[in-house]
């Protein structure tokens, strides 16, 4: 009974021991802890530095960008760290992306308060139901393939410039990243068409943008804005002019630097790479704002959208804003009229929609 | 869930649907009763059905002038479309392993970004084209425009999972496609099958009369 009081005693005397020790050990990984804690504030208040950070150090230089030399054949093949892209991430971050931001939200705010607080301009003695065609077939369809084509590309490239402060937030990392790389392998499929709807917008549009009479008075004039005289207004306002350039401007400045991102190779230079992404992404905010306000000018001015729905417009609206692009019209029309009927001896009848067809595919 | 239905059930119902509708659609064409023709042939008839169905590919020298906007417009989405259906790796691949057994050269990656590339000039021309000239909008029934819309999501949501590394991707362009054989039978899109007894009736109506086509 003795030996058996011995062995509790030795028991208890063993729990505490290995208790002791456990607590020890604790409290000394506590120790090595806080000092290792402690180490490394003190580490971080001494810049005391490791012989792995002086080396890379060295080899970034800083703010300069080094190369050495190497037997491998490249272009970049001698740079270890280029700190060019360090510095365009800084700035794609900290200008591009909240400014351009600010812009777009800009753009937005001011077509909210013009749709708000400007009334729409209705047809002057309303709709006459007599209509002119103003656009030939392959002038709407030109129109509309470049309103899929940047729409398309406005979409996925706003997607791949904002969506990851704007998607990750709302939906999460996951449902992220398949949204960017089908916005990448979009914006990239899509983009060379861009260059195909430039040229069919040079081709259909540029001999109705020239400068032409009454155009610098309708600048100085903002369009009769703040006056209630009627402007002789040709095929297309200076407004529409400007417009006209803007894009066709903008749209060649994308496709340049679109295609030199879109074949690095031939543009090896990083340097050169970064500026084109941000010209790219500058012209692209651009082009959306102005397209924010060209929604809003057609809009705004009834009757203006049947140009590009069904290419003829009310002749109301034709007098009103294009008064000597109507005027020439009506007397083109009559004169073709008088020589038909002259040659045809009134036999041959020209109807205004074969019209449309022939002159659309000429 | 979803993904095992559009992988499953969904695949074969669709694949079950386009196949059934295709050969009772053909099959209606071709075995339609028809008057029988009782005057004394001209000329034979296979000779005019084979030169018809070949000559057909190049538009009339008079009608090219007026069309020549549709019919390029039609050859480079045509083509384009081909390319990409036939021609894509991952098509390639994807027939090999699930119905033939066999596989043929792929398109490098460069050609089947400019096969799509066509593809979609094509068609969204075509398309615009349908909607904006007043003849084709008068001609165009409601058929015509889902046939289009649908061709389009296709070939869009193939091309954005182009990269194959996200399921979701994948799954949304194979639902698309479902969507597109199941529509296929009952629609316009019956074309790419039907031109061939079309021209073949024509030609060989046409050789009988002694009729050069």
């Amino acid at each position: 009974m003795t030996k058996l009081k011995h062995f509790w005693f030795l028991g208890i005397m063993m729990m505490l021991f290995s208790f002791n020790i456990n607590s020890v050990s604790a409290t000394e990984n506590l120790k090595d802890a806080n000092s290792g804690l402690a180490d490394a504030v003190s580490l971080q208040q001494e810049r005391v530095q490791s012989p792995g950070s002086d080396l890379w150090r060295n080899v970034r230089q800083r703010d300069a960008t080094i190369s050495g030399r190497t037997q491998v054949k490249g272009l970049k093949s001698g740079t270890l760290i280029d700190t060019k892209n360090n510095q365009w991430r800084k700035v794609r971050r900290e200008l591009l992306l909240p400014y351009g931001g600010y812009f777009l939200m800009g753009a937005l705010g001011i077509i909210a308060l013009l749709f708000l607080f400007i009334k729409r301009q209705r047809i002057p003695n309303g709709k006459s139901g007599q209509t002119v065609t103003r656009m030939s077939t392959m002038q709407m369809i030109t129109h509309w393939f470049l309103v899929v084509i940047v729409g398309f590309m406005s979409i996925t490239g706003l997607l791949l410039l904002f969506g990851r402060f704007v998607i990750i937030p709302l939906m999460g990392a996951s449902a992220f990243s398949p949204i960017a790389s089908a916005s990448k392998e979009g914006h990239n499929l899509m983009g060379p068409l861009l260059v195909v709807a430039l040229l069919m917008m040079l081709i259909y549009y540029v001999r109705h943008n020239f400068p032409a009479k009454g155009d610098l008075k309708w600048l100085l004039t903002v369009g009769g804005l703040f006056s209630k005289k009627h402007l002789e207004v040709g095929y297309f306002n200076a407004g529409e002019k400007i417009l006209y350039w803007a894009t066709i401007v903008l749209c060649t400045v994308l496709s340049i630097t679109g295609l030199l991102l879109l074949f690095p190779y031939y543009e090896p230079t990083i340097d050169r790479t970064q500026l084109a992404l941000l010209i790219h992404a500058i012209a692209a905010l651009a082009l959306i704002a102005m397209v924010f306000g060209h929604i809003w000018m057609v809009y705004t001015v009834e009757g203006t959208f049947d140009a590009m729905d069904t290419g003829e417009v009310d002749e109301n609206w034709a007098k009103s804003h294009h008064s000597r692009w109507y005027k020439e019209k009506t007397q083109t029309n009559e004169d073709d009229e008088g020589e038909l009927s002259a040659s045809s001896e009134g036999t041959i009848s020209k109807d205004p929609s074969s019209e449309k067809e022939q002159g659309a595919y000429s | 869930m979803i993904d095992s239905f559009i992988d499953g059930p969904l695949w074969y119902f669709s694949l079950f649907i386009f196949f059934a509708g295709v050969i009772l659609r053909l099959g209606s064409i071709i075995f339609s009763k028809h008057k029988v023709d009782l005057s004394v042939a001209k000329g034979p008839e296979t000779p005019g059905a084979l030169r018809t169905l070949f000559s057909r590919f190049i538009p009339d020298k008079g009608l090219f002038k007026h069309i020549k906007f549709q019919v390029i417009a039609g050859y480079v989405f045509h083509l384009g479309l081909f390319a990409v259906i036939f021609f894509a790796a991952p098509h390639i691949k994807f027939l090999d392993k699930h119905f033939l057994g066999f596989s043929w050269p792929a398109l490098p990656h460069w050609g089947f970004l400019v096969a799509a590339q066509l593809a979609f000039l094509g068609l969204i021309l075509l398309w615009l084209h349908r909607i904006m000239s007043p003849v084709s909008r008068l001609l165009s029934t409601k058929g015509d425009h889902i046939s289009s819309i649908l061709t389009f999501v296709v070939l869009l949501t193939g091309c954005l999972a182009l990269l194959e590394s996200f399921s979701s991707l994948r799954l949304l362009h194979r639902f698309s496609v479902e969507l597109f054989l199941i529509y296929f039978p009952f629609s316009s899109l019956m074309h790419a099958f039907t031109f061939v007894p079309s021209r073949i009736f024509t030609g060989a109506w046409f050789g009988r009369r002694g009729i050069k086509s």
